[in-house]
């Protein structure tokens, strides 16, 4: 089995049809179904870019991902922690993910993903009101969002500037969609990237498709 | 550093936050899925008699009169006197073992009928309860409806009154494009809209979306029941609305 580094603690599977896996925080257990797989004594569960889009970045190409081992990392709009358990593996037993779900049923999910890594640390409330968890969450070197709301830009901008560092970045998935229907889903990107840009630098800005519908990641760093 | 204080603060905001609009929300969820449930089992259920009756099937299309139809027997005798026809018939001739399965698995689609009815009663119940103001304008299930669509009656109750008229539409993203907005969503199925004459459907919408959604924030705000002045003025707003069409067609 021939592995490559992707990020920290995340390669691509080079045989036969190309996997992304990330190195199983929690030996033996699955999250959400995912296939596990043992290289060279060690576990790691495929990563797949058509149930998370952090995954699905990496797929269309983009390496640079300033998660790192030991990361801390504010991740709105967690669900049911598809994707939180992925970025729990990435960072490790020393690093931190704050996850923050508005929807209690949603939450449950992520509560118990929590009590089996002590890596996550969930959070029940709604992203844009910042004050009511803004005691539980330090200082933080990335930030990733993925909510589905109108005003998620404005959202993620408010988030950033309370609780990222300085020189630190983010990821903001851009669902289309949810921001205008009316309007085709290019415009609304570019314009989610201009008001982006008046707060912070963009590295680079990738739409989804085919992994993800009318979707968009795009990645910033705060200097 | 520990996650442990998170969790239980986590566990503490969903148990706190969970309400009775989420059991209402379950419930109308397992009305419309044992009811996709039923047209599944009626099918298969339908074939099966039409394989063995073909004559008394075509007449029994419809899932109601099915069940109905077949209540007390399902045996050639016993339908043909219900249905007024000749018991003789060109379809396949069931042994006992088949018509065993037949009349059992009629059976099962009976239960299934009489448990969503239930459950239909039962929500009716906790709306009637628990949202007084709202059931007398809009009823058990349709209530329960506009609640699920809404996320809550706080949600529901912080809407412009023309929001609820087309909440649950689902060609407002068409109707976007051809610069119209839809006239009603959920409250489609209303009595009053269906009562009244095409014409006027969207006027009754809109003052019926006017009173529901005076009706969930009084059940927010204040919780006491003031159904009866509620109904009257939605009374007379249809009234007076009625009487408009009424000179306009005459003229």
């Amino acid at each position: 089995m021939r592995l490559e580094k992707a990020a920290d603690n995340v390669f691509w599977m080079l045989n036969g049809r190309r996997r992304l896996l990330s190195l199983n925080l929690a030996k033996g257990e699955t999250v959400y179904g995912e296939r596990l797989f043992t290289i060279a004594g060690k576990e790691y569960r495929e990563w797949m870019p058509n149930r998370s889009k952090l995954a699905a970045l990496l797929f269309k190409g983009f390496s640079g991902i300033d998660i790192r081992f030991g990361s801390k990392v504010l991740y709105l709009g967690a669900s049911s922690g598809t994707t939180v358990s992925h970025v729990s593996d990435i960072i490790g037993p020393s690093g931190a993910v704050y996850a923050v779900e508005i929807a209690e049923e949603m939450g449950v999910n992520l509560v118990f993903l929590a009590e089996r890594r002590p890596n996550i640390y969930p959070i029940i409330a709604d992203a844009s009101k910042t004050e009511s968890y803004s005691d539980f969450v330090p200082k933080c070197d990335f930030i990733y969002q993925d909510i589905a709301q109108r005003e998620q830009v404005k959202i993620f901008l408010k988030n950033a500037g309370m609780f990222v560092k300085q020189g630190g970045s983010g990821v903001i998935a851009i669902k289309s969609r949810s921001i205008d229907v009316s309007m085709p889903s290019e415009r609304v990107i570019s314009a989610a990237e201009r008001e982006l840009s008046k707060k912070c630098k963009i590295v680079r800005s990738v739409r989804l498709d085919p992994f993800q519908k009318d979707h968009a990641m795009i990645y910033v760093r705060f200097v | 550093m520990d996650n442990k204080e998170y969790i239980v603060r986590a566990k503490e905001t969903i148990k706190k936050n969970l309400s009775k609009d989420d059991l209402i929300r379950r419930m109308v969820n397992l009305i419309d899925e044992s009811e996709a449930a039923e047209n599944v089992l009626f099918e298969a259920t339908f074939d099966m008699f039409f394989l063995y009756y073909p004559e008394a099937a075509v007449m029994l299309k419809e899932r109601d009169k099915f069940v109905s139809s077949l209540k007390s027997g399902v045996s050639r005798d016993e339908v043909s006197q219900k249905m007024l026809i000749s018991a003789q018939s060109f379809g396949y001739d069931l042994d006992a073992n088949g018509m065993s399965l037949l009349s059992d698995s009629v059976a099962r689609l009976r239960e299934l009928d009489a448990f969503r009815i239930d459950i239909a009663g039962r929500l009716d119940n906790i709306v009637k309860v628990t949202y007084k103001n709202l059931y007398s304008i809009c009823g058990g299930m349709l209530s329960a409806r506009l609640l699920c669509e809404a996320k809550g009656l706080k949600n529901l109750a912080f809407m412009p009154s023309s929001k609820v008229q087309i909440l649950g539409s689902t060609v407002i993203f068409s109707g976007r494009k051809a610069d119209r907005s839809p006239k009603y969503g959920l409250l489609f199925k209303h009595s009053l809209i269906q009562d009244s004459p095409q014409n006027i459907r969207g006027r009754v919408a809109r003052a019926l979306a006017s009173k529901a959604s005076m009706a969930a924030r009084v059940d927010l705000f204040s919780g006491t029941d003031n159904s009866t002045e509620l109904d009257k003025k939605l009374e007379e707003e249809i009234k007076k609305i009625r009487g408009y069409a009424i000179r306009k067609s005459g003229r």
